[in-house]
């Protein structure tokens, strides 16, 4: 069953290194506005796909936990109305440790919320301000005791490896405070200093420094073993979860299934006959909620992915994960071997040990994982 | 004696220093004569290539043919040559100087006479020419004029007392620069009806007339139907169309002594019309050639390969294509373990291979990858044994070598006095060995260098315009090869010798040479999975090291949702990225890296 994204394009302060869509300083008023659209979108988006049924929802951001309060029942509602929602669904909620109260907390769990991903990123405060975040270290640890108390048993932090004043040291620290929470599952990423943000000028001007890579490298290594030891095992390259939390929602991108992105700017894709359609909604305003007015999905751009491109892709996700990809599965999707398909790409990269078969499971190994865009280069049609 | 038709031709040049407005002026000349409608004028008319316009230098000699109605009444045919102005083209202007009875020598009001004025003034009173000096740009509020014409009698030795005073770009007292040609430049001469000989001066590939002969007749006449002999090889050819340059190919009926204009005999090669040579005709053939001029040698040479080894054939096609224009290059398939299949070019000069290679990336949409320049040094081996060596890789085993040669030029560079201990440090630096120096007047000096070719192929001339605050010129010729102290520089990544990074450089020069180039290599070389050494090394000697640490990881943390556009698109550029990088053992090195090195002196 598809996957259903909502985005939520909102924040109390943009933090200095984010490039997502997502906009500061919008008034009650907007959020209020947006929601209705997007309930607008749910329900057109419903109709034309036949009330699909729906195994997870995840509200994304921006800062979904910004909403005011009863939004994002109200959401949810549109979504019971619009799509058959399975009674066991993972429905996620991402949520900044500033922006949460109980009453929100209370109202997720009503609304049958049963995930809540907080954006923690750090838990040393000089780092978190020179990052622009908007909440110290104690808010998160209260947030988390908080979420848990509220009855959030599946409940992720984010922590992020490489921000400007971060060492290997008080990363580590980072990570075993988190260890002491009541978390089920930690995301680790390393920071990507995107072109545009405010820090890629910073750091373009000398005004910030981000921390030497390899001792970033190191840092993340360490504590990928701390938290194996600690009985969250890696499953994706930055995601660690206690066996069983693994987030549903985002193992369907990884594993290609359909999903569905409603909101500004969201993309979706599902495959039909042999092919995968995938689509983007506008990313401004303006048109987003024009289309809608007119009763039209608000879609900016559609694409079409089939053959080797579309089994490239596959492959570039699939191999995201430890797990990998199973062979049959490939060959069944694709009426092709992965061998048939990408011949040298998979023999050479075997051979150099950066990828594994094992039981019919294509996987890449430790060293494979650290340099993955060099093995899909090598796939790349 | 000028024949009653040849007292009404005028076949002359223009000489200047670079930016001294000689383009400019030819076009002046060609729209006061009303040779070309107004409508068609495109500034700088003979500068036909898009490079030459936008470095404002002349590259190929063109021709344009004129005509005046002067202040006597009569019509003259004014054939006007034009010239490179540039060091390396020396060759190029004295071709054109052959065909010409006179030069107009442009001088710029505010800078006055430069070393390659000068330069190129005494080439053109080597060819006997008369000149005719013209003082230009008195538009400008730091003109002086009556300054110039000063120097240019006691620097040069002319009589400049009817130099006209002209602004060629405001189109000021053009008349007097026509009235003067007239007056000043003598007619032609030569026997119509002796055997013919025609000095070819330059050639050019027509598509659809094959190699033309841009020719000046000394003695003699040519037709269409003629049968004619180039007397250097002796190959033989119909003419299939003689004319003038209109200044577009404009068919006559015959060619007589004294005139300009292009011969078509079907020629499939520029190979075979080379300027300097001589056409005669078949039937009634001329005992001896015209004198010819020197055979242009490449002083510098490089490998030039295509950054993407599956463009090779391309830039062959490239490089043909560019020889039928330009006799003076070049080139010979080479191989090289880091950069595959590529050529060995040679060039006149520095400047002549940025052209050369600027239009193969320009004109051919090539990307390429340059190799170190070198000159030709001679080896001279135990054995006694003389090689000429034009590739640092091909240097014998140095336990196999007696002594070695360099090439060596005499440098002049005009410098304001002021600079002088500047320039003296520059031409210290590189190598250079004092000659003398003398005064061109109160505030300028002429200071002369003996200097190896190798340090000023790279930056001198950037280095001497830097440290004068661009007031310094310079001219230099081949002086000959001097006995010099060299050494082979080589570059290793990971233990493995890369070819195209070697360098052949004094003995004096190579510890900070090899510790540049191996920093600079740190630098643009990116951190693969293993660790890189790169060192320099003279034979088994290690004379520098760096160390390019090894990547950690290669991966994107995140993934963003369901857009996997951007990432792709990541990948792709990834991947574009390592076709252009070249296997040097097992270290890859981006086509860039080598073009990086090449400035570092």
């Amino acid at each position: 069953m598809p996957a259903l994204y909502l985005h939520i394009p909102f924040c109390a302060k943009k933090c200095r290194y984010c490039d997502f869509l997502s906009f500061a300083g919008c008034a009650g008023e907007e959020m209020r506005r947006y929601i209705g659209a997007l309930a607008e979108e749910l329900a057109l988006l419903g109709g034309a796909e036949g009330h699909p049924g729906i195994e997870t929802v995840f509200f994304g951001g921006g800062t979904p936990s910004l909403l005011p309060e009863g939004e994002a029942a109200r959401v949810l509602d549109a979504v019971r109305r619009n799509f058959a929602l399975s009674p066991h669904a993972e429905i996620t909620i991402e949520a900044n440790p500033g922006t949460l109260t109980q009453a929100k907390l209370a109202e997720y769990r009503a609304a049958g919320i049963n995930r809540l991903s907080l954006g923690v990123q750090s838990f040393d405060d000089g780092v978190l301000r020179a990052a622009g975040r908007i909440h110290t270290a104690n808010q998160a640890e209260e947030a988390v005791g908080m979420a848990h108390a509220a009855g959030f048993e599946n409940l992720n932090a984010d922590l992020m490896a490489g921000l400007p004043g971060e060492s290997e040291q008080s990363l580590l620290r980072s990570v075993k405070r988190a260890l002491q929470l009541p978390l089920t599952h930690i995301s680790l990423y390393s920071l990507i200093l995107e072109e545009g943000t405010p820090l890629f000028a910073d750091v373009a001007a000398g005004r910030a420094v981000l921390p030497d890579e390899d001792e970033v490298a190191a840092g993340w290594d360490a504590c990928a073993a701390l938290l194996q030891q600690a009985g969250f095992l890696r499953y994706e390259v930055s995601n660690f979860a206690r066996p069983g939390f693994e987030c549903r929602h985002n193992l369907t991108y990884w594993q290609s299934g359909d999903f569905y992105g409603v909101g500004l700017g969201a993309s979706g894709a599902v495959r039909r006959g042999g092919r995968t359609l995938r689509r983007r909604n506008h990313t401004a305003f303006g048109p987003y909620y024009n289309a809608l007015k007119a009763g039209k999905l608000p879609v900016m751009e559609r694409s079409e992915e089939r053959g080797e491109e579309e089994a490239f892709t596959y492959l570039m996700m699939a191999l995201r994960t430890t797990a990998g990809l199973e062979e049959g599965e490939f060959a069944r999707r694709f009426g092709k071997t992965i061998g048939q398909m990408f011949g040298p790409a998979l023999e050479k990269n075997l051979a150099a040990g950066r990828l594994k078969l094992d039981g019919g499971r294509l996987a890449l190994t430790q060293t494979g994982m650290d340099f993955m865009n060099g093995v899909l280069c090598d796939f790349l049609p | 004696m000028a024949s009653e038709r040849q007292q009404y031709i005028r076949n002359f040049c223009i000489i200047a220093h670079i930016d001294h407005g000689k383009s400019t002026l030819a076009d002046r000349l060609i729209e006061k004569t009303d040779t070309v409608a107004l409508r068609d004028m495109d500034d700088q008319l003979l500068d036909t290539m898009d490079l030459e316009r936008e470095r404002g230098i002349t590259i190929k000699a063109q021709a344009v043919r004129m005509i005046y109605h002067a202040q006597d009444g009569h019509d003259y045919e004014f054939n006007l040559i034009d010239t490179p102005g540039h060091v390396d083209f020396t060759y190029e202007v004295s071709r054109s100087l052959a065909a010409c009875e006179g030069a107009v020598l442009v001088v710029d009001a505010t800078q006055g006479i430069e070393a390659q004025t000068l330069a190129n003034v005494y080439l053109a009173i080597d060819h006997d020419l008369e000149v005719f000096p013209v003082i230009n740009k008195i538009d400008l509020p730091s003109a002086m004029p009556e300054y110039v014409r000063g120097e240019i009698e006691d620097v040069i030795g002319l009589d400049a007392s009817e130099a006209p005073c002209i602004s060629a770009k405001n189109g000021v007292n053009i008349e007097a620069v026509l009235e003067g040609i007239v007056k000043f430049i003598p007619a032609p001469e030569g026997d119509e009806n002796a055997p013919l000989r025609a000095l070819i001066f330059d050639s050019y590939y027509d598509n659809y007339k094959g190699a033309l002969s841009y020719v000046r007749i000394k003695e003699g006449s040519v037709k269409a139907g003629d049968k004619i002999r180039f007397m250097a090889r002796g190959k033989e050819f119909d003419v299939t169309e003689v004319g003038i340059f209109a200044p577009a190919y404009k068919p006559v009926q015959v060619l007589r002594a004294g005139d300009v204009g292009y011969i078509a005999a079907s020629i499939k090669s520029v190979g075979d019309t080379v300027a300097g040579d001589t056409i005669t005709s078949a039937a009634n053939p001329a005992s001896e050639p015209l004198p010819g001029y020197k055979p242009m040698q490449p002083m510098v040479f490089c490998g030039i390969y295509p950054a993407d080894g599956a463009d090779y054939e391309n830039l062959r096609d490239a490089l043909e294509k560019l020889k039928l224009n330009d006799a003076a290059l070049v080139f010979d398939p080479e191989t090289s373990r880091a950069l595959g299949f590529g050529f060995r070019c040679g060039f006149l000069g520095l400047l002549h291979m940025e052209v050369i290679t600027e239009r193969l990336e320009r004109e051919f949409d090539l990307d390429l990858v340059t190799t170190s320049p070198s000159v030709i040094y001679r080896v001279h081996t135990l054995s006694g044994s003389v090689i000429e060596l034009d590739n640092p890789t091909n240097l014998p085993d140095p336990a196999t070598i007696d002594y070695m040669e360099e090439p060596v030029v005499k440098a002049n560079i005009m410098t304001p006095k002021d600079y002088t201990g500047a320039v003296m440090e520059l031409c210290q630096e590189k190598r250079g060995e004092f000659l003398n120096m003398e005064y061109v007047d109160s505030t300028r000096v002429n200071v002369h260098y003996t200097m190896p070719l190798n340090e000023i192929i790279f930056d001198f001339f950037d280095q001497l315009k830097s440290r004068t605050r661009g007031y310094a010129s310079f001219d230099y010729e081949l002086s000959g090869y001097q006995k010099s102290d060299m050494v082979k520089l080589d570059f290793l990544l990971n233990g493995d010798i890369c070819d195209a990074l070697s360098t052949i450089v004094h003995k004096d020069r190579a510890y900070n040479k090899g510790r540049a180039v191996a920093e600079k290599l740190k630098e643009v070389i990116p951190r693969q999975q293993f660790e890189i050494p790169v060192q320099a090394a003279i034979g088994s000697k290690i004379i520098a090291r760096e160390t390019i640490k090894p990547v950690r990881k290669d991966v994107l943390a995140k993934c963003y949702g369901g857009d996997i556009t951007r990432k792709k698109k990541l990948l792709e550029k990834q991947k574009e990225g390592k076709k252009r990088m070249r296997q040097v053992g097992s270290v890859s090195v981006p086509s860039e890296a080598f073009m990086s090195v090449l400035r570092i002196n």
